[in-house]
């Protein structure tokens, strides 16, 4: 997870499998958050001692939290995510590896929770992406890798 | 052009000169007689090697509080096995740190990938009891040195293979094959034989997609289950993908028979505790230069 609002930085979130890049912006205060989400529910781990950072019900929230704490305004915010992918061929009617749509349907329920909407998305697939966001000019983009960077 | 595998395989070039020295330690290391002075000078008469595993066990990962400070040190505490898996660690980043452009892995991408493949296998080898954990690492860290060959011809065909892909429903693997006449694990096989690697190496990179095939024509099934699962979790988890992605199929079953939890939870457990290790694989990066 990382806030920035300092010029010249580009939030990124690389290798994005069937992880999740979700990146935050308020175009006012020119604030950024980008979270790497690796899986939907922290209440499916048998832990104690967690990272929040890893799952969607929970890193979404703390990010959240602290990009208020910052100055952020909820109802400024723009949301936009990529990742998601999913490993190819998974056998019929298992939808145990698709961790990748479980974690954009995840991400999804938590920013509705929220009362936030997802602006743009690029998710699904079987190719990895790197995504990025740019807290100076607010540009999302996104490159699926063996193709051109996008702006998203 | 496309070549058949033995036109292929003459191309490729002798063992890289480091290398000689892995195998021959291996070999050495694998034999129960072994003679440690033998032992040390076969590591010693590479002085880059010898730094390089002199940081690396010194390193904050192994945790020793008094230094190693020669390769006579190195093999009587860190132990035979820990060291053959360090020594094929260091050899390899010069064949594996390499930009690959049939793949689209930029250099260091396929090194990523591969020290993330062997992190992840050592690590299901210890939690599935494994005999050699230290071996596991090695044949994760390896099983990809076909895609070293493979990808000058992946890369003036992949518009094909991909359609392959599209069009019959099946893994990046096998439409090489359809496509070329050969994929990367196959051919990775062949180098390793070449390379005289041990012939457990050998077949665990040659069945590291399809281990169900494996029964009758590998010895070690559950190396190459490992080294399956660990290959999966690293192509999910996006350490140092290419252009063929996550187009290959993890199979549930062999989760199974490794005696592992496959329900969605169990995976989603295990996906939670292999990026943990992270940091175990960027201090392998940062340690070995």
């Amino acid at each position: 997870m990382e806030i920035s609002s300092k010029p010249g930085t580009v939030l990124a979130a690389p290798s994005l499998g069937s992880c999740i890049g979700l990146g935050i912006y308020d175009p006012v205060i020119k604030l950024g958050g980008m979270v790497h989400v690796v899986l939907p529910d922290s209440g499916k781990i048998e832990r104690d001692e967690e990272k929040p950072g890893k799952y969607a019900d929970t890193a979404i929230p703390e990010m959240l939290k602290k990009m208020i704490s910052m100055g952020a305004v909820k109802s400024r915010l723009i949301v936009k995510m990529a990742g998601g992918a999913q490993m190819f061929n998974i056998q019929q009617g298992s939808n145990i590896l698709n961790i990748g749509m479980r974690n954009t349907i995840a991400v999804k329920a938590v920013l509705s929770k929220e009362g936030l909407e997802i602006k743009k998305a690029d998710t699904g697939g079987n190719k990895g992406r790197t995504f990025k966001l740019d807290v100076v000019t607010g540009l999302f983009s996104v490159k699926l890798i063996g193709q051109e960077e996008l702006e998203l | 052009m496309v070549l058949d595998v033995d036109e292929l395989i003459n191309k490729v070039d002798v063992l890289p000169h480091n290398f000689h020295i892995a195998v021959k330690a291996a070999k050495l290391l694998d034999d129960f007689n072994v003679d440690i002075n033998e032992l040390s000078q076969t590591i010693g008469s590479d002085q880059a090697l010898v730094t390089q595993l002199l940081k690396l066990c010194n390193s904050a990962e192994y945790g020793f509080s008094k230094k190693i400070s020669s390769v006579n040190d190195a093999i009587t505490r860190l132990g035979f096995k820990t060291l053959k898996s360090l020594v094929f660690a260091i050899v390899s980043k010069g064949s594996l740190n390499k930009k690959l452009e049939g793949y689209d892995l930029d250099k260091g991408e396929l090194w990523r990938n591969s020290l993330t493949c062997a992190v992840y296998s050592k690590y299901l080898a210890e939690i599935t009891k494994y005999k050699d954990p230290e071996l596991a690492f090695t044949a994760g860290l390896l099983r990809d040195i076909g895609k070293l060959i493979v990808h000058q011809y992946v890369k003036s065909k992949y518009k094909k293979i991909l359609k392959v892909v599209e069009s019959e429903k099946i893994s990046f693997y096998e439409a090489e094959s359809q496509v070329l006449g050969y994929n990367h694990s196959q051919i990775g096989a062949k180098i390793a034989l070449k390379w005289n690697f041990p012939k457990v190496l050998v077949e665990t990179i040659e069945f590291h997609h399809n281990p169900e095939i494996a029964e009758g024509k590998c010895e070690d099934i559950k190396l190459a289950s490992i080294v399956h699962v660990a290959d999966s979790m690293s192509m999910m988890l996006g350490a140092g993908l290419g252009n063929d992605g996550m187009m290959y199929s993890m199979n549930i079953k062999i989760l199974e028979n490794l005696g592992l939890d496959a329900t969605s939870s169990g995976i989603e457990n295990l996906i939670s505790n292999m990026v943990d290790l992270d940091s175990q694989i960027d201090s392998l990066m940062s340690n070995i230069g």
